[in-house]
């Protein structure tokens, strides 16, 4: 079933066309869109409705007459199916082959107090008099007058809108924001001092050679670099057995 | 002579040295020398300049393999100290460690020591060098901060230290661990990578890898 939504709102603006002959209920497209183009589009909406109820009663049904069996793997299974069936649903109603319901007026054409097998057929068996008692539930755009009326009451707990305090919050946010701008400043201000200061020590020229070292190393343990070629004049060094130093001075001491 | 030299008697269990090395620029020797003194403090034997010519032997037998190197090395610039013995086994720390870890034996000799290697034990003499620079303690960590020269040869048979080898001055950070286990409270070889770590990023020390 429909919830007519009236683009004007306000229930005088749904008239009442009690004379006309015809079903208990009839649309008409405010956007002047031809009758028959709507009523095929509706078509997968409606097939899709009968889907989601089949699925909904399927799932009361089943914790209705099994309570002891009942799983909740099984539930949450039947309620991802639903719900998957509920996003297909407002995804064709979203689409552009679906006229835009909301700028459509539905203007109930008869309310009689006597049944009518017609609509009875239509609705299942839910509502078989369009009667004045029931039609303000079905065809209201507006909120119930209670609902409305909490709503009020809601409305007028909200502090009123007092320039002075609108004001006092403004300067607070002013000052926080400055606040807040004069610290990112700062900080952006640090940072950029910090950087160039790491720049510039990256600049440093390196202290140590890694060619030396492995040189100085290879030179210590094979000595590479201190081997005269074979052949030339200085190669090796003989030192003779008196060879003077600190060890004959020292044993001499001894 | 290096202060915090230990000199170990001969033993089953060889000595161990735990070493990182690296180099710096001759530029920035100050800078390295400064923070080194900073570290170690204004106690007697540090920032204590060396100068130690270093002899470098290896068997004669080609029957030896691989050939056993030894070192004796003495210091030029005190007649009175003795020469010193040096052998260095290989290296022992699996390639994951951070610090080379190796046999030490290190011994001051009484006797002149070229003369008994040569005559008495049959070494050659592969190469020498002199190393001139700086030695620091900080704690057992041995630091030498050295510069790796040629030797040349004056006609009264002393040596002098000639050209540089390299424009690095080689530095070396060292402990040496008696008996070759440490005890529990040592940990030779974070010791070794705190200096380390205090001498970035002046030095890049690294393990020894012969094979580089």
């Amino acid at each position: 079933m429909l919830r007519p939504q009236h683009p004007h709102g306000g229930a005088g603006s749904v008239s009442l066309h009690p004379n006309l002959t015809g079903g208990g209920l009839g649309t008409t497209a405010g956007s002047r869109a031809p009758q028959t183009s709507l009523v095929d589009g509706l078509d997968p909406v409606a097939e899709n409705l009968q889907k989601i109820k089949a699925a909904i009663s399927g799932l009361l049904q089943y914790i209705e007459t099994q309570p002891d069996s009942l799983s909740w793997p099984t539930i949450m299974d039947r309620f991802s199916t639903i719900s998957s069936q509920l996003a297909n649903l407002s995804k064709i109603v979203k689409s552009e082959r679906i006229p835009d319901m909301r700028r459509m007026d539905v203007i109930p054409f008869l309310v009689s107090a006597e049944t009518d097998p017609g609509l009875e057929k239509t609705t299942e068996g839910r509502i078989p008099v369009m009667s004045h008692d029931k039609f303000p539930d079905y065809f209201r755009s507006k909120m119930e007058p209670e609902v409305e009326h909490r709503f009020q009451e809601a409305y007028y707990k909200v502090p009123p809108n007092n320039a002075e305090l609108s004001q006092k919050a403004d300067k607070q946010v002013q000052n926080l924001n400055k606040v807040v701008s004069a610290l990112v400043e700062s900080l952006s201000a640090a940072k950029e001092a910090w950087e160039s200061k790491t720049a510039g020590l990256s600049k440093i020229p390196l202290t140590h050679d890694v060619n030396d070292t492995n040189a100085l190393l290879l030179a210590m343990t094979t000595g590479k670099g201190l081997i005269s070629p074979p052949g030339s004049s200085n190669a090796y060094p003989k030192y003779q057995p008196g060879f003077p130093g600190a060890g004959g001075q020292a044993s001499q001491n001894r | 002579m290096d202060p915090d030299l230990k000199i170990a008697a001969f033993n089953n269990i060889p000595n161990q040295e735990y070493a990182l090395f690296g180099s710096v620029l001759e530029a920035h020797l100050e800078t390295l020398l400064h923070r080194l003194k900073g570290l170690c403090g204004q106690l007697p034997g540090n920032a204590e300049p060396f100068q130690d010519h270093y002899l470098i032997y290896s068997t004669k037998s080609p029957n030896i393999i691989p050939p056993v190197h030894v070192r004796a090395v003495r210091s030029i610039m005190s007649t009175f100290m003795p020469w010193r013995f040096q052998y260095y086994g290989s290296e022992i720390s699996e390639a994951s460690r951070m610090v080379t870890q190796r046999q030490i034996i290190d011994a001051c000799c009484s006797v002149r020591l070229p003369k008994f290697l040569e005559d008495g034990l049959g070494f050659n003499m592969d190469y020498e060098y002199i190393l001139k620079g700086f030695t620091f303690a900080k704690g057992r960590v041995r630091i030498s901060v050295g510069r790796m020269m040629k030797t040349a040869h004056e006609v009264n048979m002393q040596v002098e230290a000639a050209e540089a080898l390299s424009g690095s001055y080689l530095v070396e950070v060292a402990t040496v661990v008696f008996g070759g286990s440490a005890t529990n409270e040592e940990n030779p070889e974070k010791e070794i990578l705190q200096v380390a770590e205090l001498l970035k990023p002046i030095v890049d020390l690294k393990r020894l890898d012969v094979k580089r």
